[in-house]
């Protein structure tokens, strides 16, 4: 049944395909190989887009991609359905399906394949490495994700690079004309739109940008009314279970404990010295969820709801801002997943994000912290919350200290775009759109504003 | 909160609440412990003549500060040492820190005066004010003359000049912009939104009501009860309460090299423009570097006078960005004021409360002097402008830039670098902060400024730098009570 269920399913996303996805794999290391894959990791990390081994620049759909490893879990007394040792984890985040971008992955990129996973159990032996042999690898060893947030569903590596090109060449241009001496921005605009078109380079972006189709937005707006539909019906018919759901967590929170010890400085030291290389940072860590039944239904039934409302409603560029409640948004992460581990035992989340990790933190606390508490408070140690969404991340120094306990480092990491922040990317994506169409001199201005 | 009446500033340092301007005549003294024994009695000494806050003093002054390096030196007790701050522990220099604070290349550590791994280790510091150099002299060599038989050893005495009308040297007013503390206010009216005490305290509630993190101790290890109980735990005693993180800078200001790259700007602009017959080259050097600083020479902020200076503006900074300039046409997005001090512009909500608390809990309070003779004694850039090849060599001069903060990470540090050295911020894409920023990022060049304007941005390009760092470190202000607990 439940299989069917996944055949189902994984039917109805191939009809139905999201521009962005996420492939993500975890592999059981060979305890006798790890050093040696480090060795591997740390080379490839030198220079994640051109080394010798996994060139991640060969892939034009990439956006980002990281390989990290992961310990554990801790035996401890809890459930165990496998024993793992340490795992290797890789995420790229891709335009495209996952199945395309593994056949790419082994066509281009099947030595730097092999020396990596080969460090795994089940890899194939060296006799019997093939095409089809190393996909198969990679196809039995993805996981799901729970949760996914894309910053703009439908805006591709490349076009993001594109529209960069867009904007520096706009940028020269302008440097070189006196701007002063026009009499009005359309005039400006005029001559910036002339300028594209004389110029082959960029003249692409005179046509209007490529939508997703009709019958796409489509199944997108159905989808979301059902999920609005079944939400709504959920509240009318079951409010009192989910009130004395709210009632039994409200009890539990107050008998939780928090963790209170500071990481130690040496660790957090070493996570910051693989930090602020570029625009953005990569972000992972990852915890245990509270024992017992009620936190375990609780997380994986927010995740599913967040995964709705991520894809639904905060999918362009602000993440969980809703000025009618006051609430403001985070528009400085690109990507990020809510990933269950070990039959739901532990949580891993993984993101990318703007600047460094002070300000990520800061705007944890300041702007999202209610939608962080919502569903990392059914962590281990995490902050204590009021009806699970108070205090928790609120808390500064507990909060900061829980992160410093929890964060773990990427082995390699890589970005398409390493010097554009998601704004500068939405920014660009505005110049391009203010290319074509009418515009009065108010939205000319605005527009000019932009370069 | 606190009410003024609990605050005892007779346990907190003088320079918390005043940058003692007027006692003209300052030097700092960095000095190392050679041999803690001998030098406990001489800084138990030291601690009854320390300034704090209760007084104005109009002869001299004396503030004491230690780096983690001093207290360790001090034999004080792992547990309490590991009980100070992340930063303050891992101190200026670690690679992360000289990546986000942009000491690298030329500004690396390795280069400084002081501060650096080549340069001897620095344990103490010792800000000396004086109402003039005479008595300055007296002063330091009273400090000076028992020192070394009492198992310290000073390293490094930094001279401060004292320039025109409070000004920094590159010719523009300084010192303008500091955050405002409701409790140190004790005869004006009170101020539209004041920044907590616990921004600058330890012991107080911070921006987010809450308490920075602190060296507590337990209450055994003190047994003379020196120190005040924890606010939140009486089990444990407050080391840091009335006390603070100094951070001190010691940078280097290229004066010429930044006027006649001001004055190469306005002539390739003047020459672009070839209608333009009037001479106004000076004119637009100064014009241009406003922009860049966000005020004009005398102070006045270019979103209060956004076409020419005008000294006469009765409160210099009586201004918000949001209402007034929200696009940066008066005072550019990228311009040295409002990115160290962003006030209602930044998200969340520009122009509300809201992004007002955001700014407040990212605040300094800068009490650094200048260092170096003026490039010209009446420090007005029409005058350095009119012979820039006057100097030989480069002179010395600069800023000993020192600040106050409760959290170096999310106040100095995160000026620094999410606002300051950070190319892409407030929506920028290649522009570091055009006085301070660091002009290389990730081994890109990162020199632009942008100039808001209609009916569209002006570009200044290949920018270079006109600051190089030449020393620094964390140190920790402590109050009264904490002095006498370390120095037992």
């Amino acid at each position: 049944m439940k299989q069917l269920m996944k055949r189902i399913q994984d039917l109805l996303k191939e009809l139905h395909p999201l521009p962005q996805n996420a492939l993500i794999l975890r592999m059981p290391v060979i305890e006798a190989n790890e050093g040696e894959l480090r060795k591997v990791l740390a080379t490839i990390n030198q220079d994640p887009a051109d080394n010798a081994i996994f060139p991640f620049s060969v892939f034009s759909n990439i956006h980002f991609a990281r390989f990290l490893l992961l310990e554990g879990p801790v035996l401890d007394g809890r459930k165990q359905s496998e024993t793992y040792a340490t795992t290797l984890i890789f995420i790229a985040n891709i335009d495209g399906s996952k199945t395309d971008f593994i056949d790419e992955l082994v066509k281009h990129v099947s030595q730097g394949l092999d020396q990596v996973l080969s460090a795994c159990h089940g890899y194939p032996l060296k006799s019997k490495r093939t095409r089809a042999s190393r996909k198969s690898f990679i196809s039995e060893h993805i996981i799901p994700s729970q949760t996914d947030y894309v910053n703009t569903i439908g805006r591709s590596a490349s076009m993001i690079r594109q529209e960069s090109e867009l904007r520096d060449a706009l940028k020269l241009f302008l440097n070189g004309i006196k701007p002063d001496s026009f009499r009005s921005a359309t005039a400006l605009r005029d001559e910036v739109i002339k300028f594209v078109s004389s110029n082959p380079e960029i003249s692409w972006a005179l046509a209007s940008r490529a939508q997703p189709s009709f019958l796409w937005r489509s199944i997108e707006n159905i989808r979301f009314a059902g999920i609005t539909a079944l939400g709504m019906l959920i509240l009318l018919w079951a409010w009192p279970i989910l009130a004395v759901w709210v009632l039994a967590l409200r009890m539990r929170e107050s008998r939780d404990s928090e963790d209170t010890h500071r990481p130690p400085l040496e660790r957090l030291n070493q996570l910051r010295s693989t930090e602020d290389i570029a625009a953005h940072n990569p972000f992972a860590a990852v915890g245990y969820v509270k024992s017992g039944w009620l936190r375990h239904t609780t997380t994986q039934t927010l995740l599913v709801a967040a995964q709705g409302v991520l894809r639904h409603v905060f999918n362009k560029g602000n993440l969980a801002g809703i000025p009618v409640l006051g609430l403001d948004g985070v528009d400085t992460i690109h990507f990020a997943h809510w990933i269950m581990l070990d039959d739901g035992q532990r949580l891993l989340f993984t993101s990318n994000y703007d600047g460094s990790l002070e300000s990520y933190m800061v705007d944890f606390i300041d702007k999202v912290a209610w939608g962080l508490n919502l569903i990392f408070s059914n962590g281990e140690g995490y902050p204590l919350t009021r009806w699970i969404v108070h205090d928790g991340a609120k808390k500064e120094q507990n909060f900061k200290d829980y992160l410093g306990n929890h964060q773990i480092e990427n082995q390699v990491w890589f970005t398409a775009y390493p010097r554009l922040t998601a704004v500068n990317i939405a920014n660009n994506e505005a110049i391009h759109d203010g290319l074509y169409g009418h515009m009065t001199e108010a939205q000319a201005r605005a527009w000019l504003k932009r370069l | 909160m606190a009410s003024t009446k609990t605050i005892e500033f007779d346990d907190i340092q003088g320079l918390v609440t005043r940058g003692f301007g007027s006692l003209t005549a300052a030097s700092y003294l960095l000095i190392n412990i050679i041999d803690p024994q001998k030098a406990r009695p001489w800084l138990r000494d030291l601690v009854a003549q320390v300034t704090y806050a209760d007084l104005r003093p109009d002869e001299q002054a004396l503030n004491l500060a230690v780096t983690h390096h001093g207290l360790a030196q001090l034999d004080i007790e792992q547990a309490i040492l590991d009980s100070f701050s992340d930063e303050f522990r891992s101190g200026m220099i670690t690679p992360h820190k000289r990546h986000i604070l942009g000491d690298e290349g030329e500004n690396a550590p390795e280069h400084w005066l002081w501060g650096g791994p080549a340069t001897p280790q620095i344990d103490l510091l010792l800000l000396c004010y004086a109402k003039d150099a005479n008595t300055l002299v007296e002063l330091e060599n009273s400090l000076s003359a028992s020192m070394s038989s009492n198992g310290l050893k000073l390293i490094e005495k930094l001279d401060t000049e004292m320039l025109v009308d409070n000004k920094e040297h590159f010719g523009f007013r300084d010192s303008i912009g500091q955050p405002y503390i409701d409790e140190f206010n004790r005869q004006k009216p009170k101020q539209p939104d004041p920044v907590p005490l616990g921004e600058f305290l330890l012991g107080y509630p911070n921006g987010y009501d809450r308490y920075t993190q602190r060296p507590l101790i337990k209450a055994e290890q003190d047994p003379l009860k020196l120190l005040n109980e924890c606010a939140e735990n009486s089990a444990y005693h407050d080391l840091g309460y009335n006390g603070t993180y100094l951070v001190f800078r010691h940078l280097f200001q290229d004066v010429p090299g930044f006027w006649r790259t001001l004055k190469d700007l306005a002539e390739t602009r003047q020459r672009a423009d070839e209608n333009d017959l009037f001479d106004h080259k000076q004119e637009e050097a100064i014009r241009l570097a406003s922009k860049m600083v966000g005020r004009w020479p005398s102070g006045t902020a270019l979103v209060q006078s956004p076409n020419k200076d005008d000294p006469n503006a009765p409160d210099k900074d009586a201004f918000t960005y949001h209402a007034t300039d929200q696009d940066g046409m008066k005072c550019p997005l990228g311009a040295h004021i409002r990115r160290t001090n962003p006030r209602d512009s930044l998200k969340p909500e520009p122009g509300s409360d809201k992004s007002m608390a955001f700014t407040n809990r990212h605040r300094i309070l800068r009490r650094g002097r200048a260092y170096g003779k003026p490039f010209d004694p009446s420090m007005n850039p029409e005058h350095f402008l009119e012979d820039l090849n006057k100097e030989p060599a480069p002179i010395s001069r600069g800023l000993h830039f020192i600040c106050l903060n409760a959290n170096i990470g999310r106040q100095f540090e995160f000026v620094q670098h999410t606002w300051a050295n950070n190319p892409n911020f407030n929506g920028l894409y290649q522009d570091p902060d055009p006085i301070i920023g660091s002009r290389s990022l990730n081994g890109s060049q990162e020199d632009q400024f942008t100039i808001q304007k209609f009916p569209c941005r002006d570009q200044l390009n290949n920018l270079p730098s006109f600051i190089k760092t030449r020393g620094g470190a964390y140190f920790f202000l402590p109050s009264r009570r904490a002095l006498s607990y370390l120095f037992a």
